[in-house]
């Protein structure tokens, strides 16, 4: 693009602005046109000016606001922050809620793959009781067992009882 | 606002004394987080003024970035100094008021009823007195246009262009407050600048 200077015309509106609004860092290089030409430095100045001027409003509204504005300000955000410790129980860890921000199709794939997993558990499980209800239960028939070996132990008891130890392994007639 | 710019070894102070402000917030000691909010304040509530241009709305949105930045402490790992970190989601927040209170409404349309047009400024404090009346209207009348054709920006041209031009800082300076890389605030700066040509083409 060629510069006023070049064309022999005054700055366009956007050397204008780039005179005020420089886009890059540092010294910004002055049209040689604007030291020469008085329309244009006014018009270069009125836009130097609003923009102060505005930088100036809001700088010094800021400065203007009293103490107690922002000893208010600070108690409100401190009695929010008092309030929020409670407020702030989550229910599933900063670790699960990045991948779930940060990987949705893999989450929420898991999150399915479980349902699906329960679901067909809450399927089998009915069908798994019926099978162990129709086993049969053993029947207590150790109980008649038990009266007659305790009938033959008490026999042997009573055996024992009435020999003399060791005569049965005497010879006979001795 | 260039006075409020540190020099390095202030930056390096408050960094280090900010940082041990988080640890302790960190560990517990919710009262220390007030060290911060005071530390800040005022800064983060002059951005989003001068983004906003409504002082009750600045104050609800500083209030707001302050409850999300203690409620995110526990993640912040002190990589970035927490003055970048705050300002980050000082940025995220006005953005996001900004998409959900359109329409648009004009910075000029949100000044007093009275029209007083210094953004809510007493008269004796505005830097237009002083000076000829013509120069004073003449002011006047381009700084509403301005202040109007920056409403017209989208948040984040806003964003940069404030940081630019108001706040004063460098390009990597926004870049560490923003997350934005160097060639994606050149280009906003660009059709910031361009969008503005366009509405202050009449200029004279």
């Amino acid at each position: 693009m060629r510069t006023a200077e070049a064309r022999g015309a005054h700055l366009t509106p956007e050397e204008i602005l780039g005179c005020v609004f420089p886009e890059g860092e540092g010294a910004v290089p002055v049209p040689l046109h604007l030291a020469t030409c008085p329309p244009c430095q006014v018009r270069v100045t009125r836009l130097r000016d609003a923009h102060l001027i505005d930088k100036g409003a809001v700088a010094g509204a800021v400065e203007a606001l009293p103490e107690v504005f922002w000893n208010a300000q600070a108690a409100a955000v401190m009695q929010a922050v008092h309030e929020e410790p409670a407020n702030n129980v989550r229910p599933f860890p900063a670790s699960l809620r990045q991948t779930i921000v940060r990987r949705p199709v893999l989450a929420f794939g898991s999150l399915a793959a479980a349902l699906l997993l329960m679901t067909g558990l809450s399927f089998l499980r009915p069908s798994q009781r019926q099978q162990v209800a129709e086993v049969p239960v053993p029947t207590p028939v150790a109980s008649a067992t038990n009266a007659h070996d305790d009938e033959l132990l008490l026999a042997i008891d009573d055996a024992l009882a009435e020999e003399l130890p060791f005569s049965n392994m005497y010879p006979e007639g001795v | 606002m260039k006075g409020d710019v540190k020099t390095p070894a202030e930056q390096q102070t408050s960094r280090e004394r900010d940082h041990e402000v988080v640890l302790k917030v960190q560990a517990g000691d919710v009262e220390a987080f007030e060290a911060l909010v005071k530390s800040h304040q005022k800064r983060i509530f002059r951005l989003v003024y001068t983004l906003l241009r409504d002082a009750t709305e600045a104050d609800c949105v500083t209030q707001d970035v302050f409850i999300k930045a203690f409620k995110a402490l526990k993640d912040f790992k002190g990589e970035a100094a927490f003055e970048s970190w705050i300002t980050r989601i000082t940025i995220n927040t006005v953005r996001d008021r900004v998409r959900r209170r359109k329409p648009v409404v004009s910075f000029s349309e949100m000044g007093n009823a009275d029209d007083d047009d210094t953004g809510g400024l007493p008269r004796h404090l505005d830097p237009a007195d002083g000076t000829s009346p013509e120069r004073d209207a003449m002011s006047r009348d381009i700084r509403r246009r301005l202040t109007d054709a920056l409403a017209s920006l989208s948040p984040r041209q806003r964003a940069v262009f404030v940081m630019k031009h108001y706040e004063e800082k460098t390009i990597p300076e926004i870049g560490t407050e923003t997350g934005l890389d160097e060639g994606t605030i050149k280009s906003h700066l660009f059709r910031a600048g361009r969008k503005l040509r366009a509405l202050l083409e009449d200029l004279r």
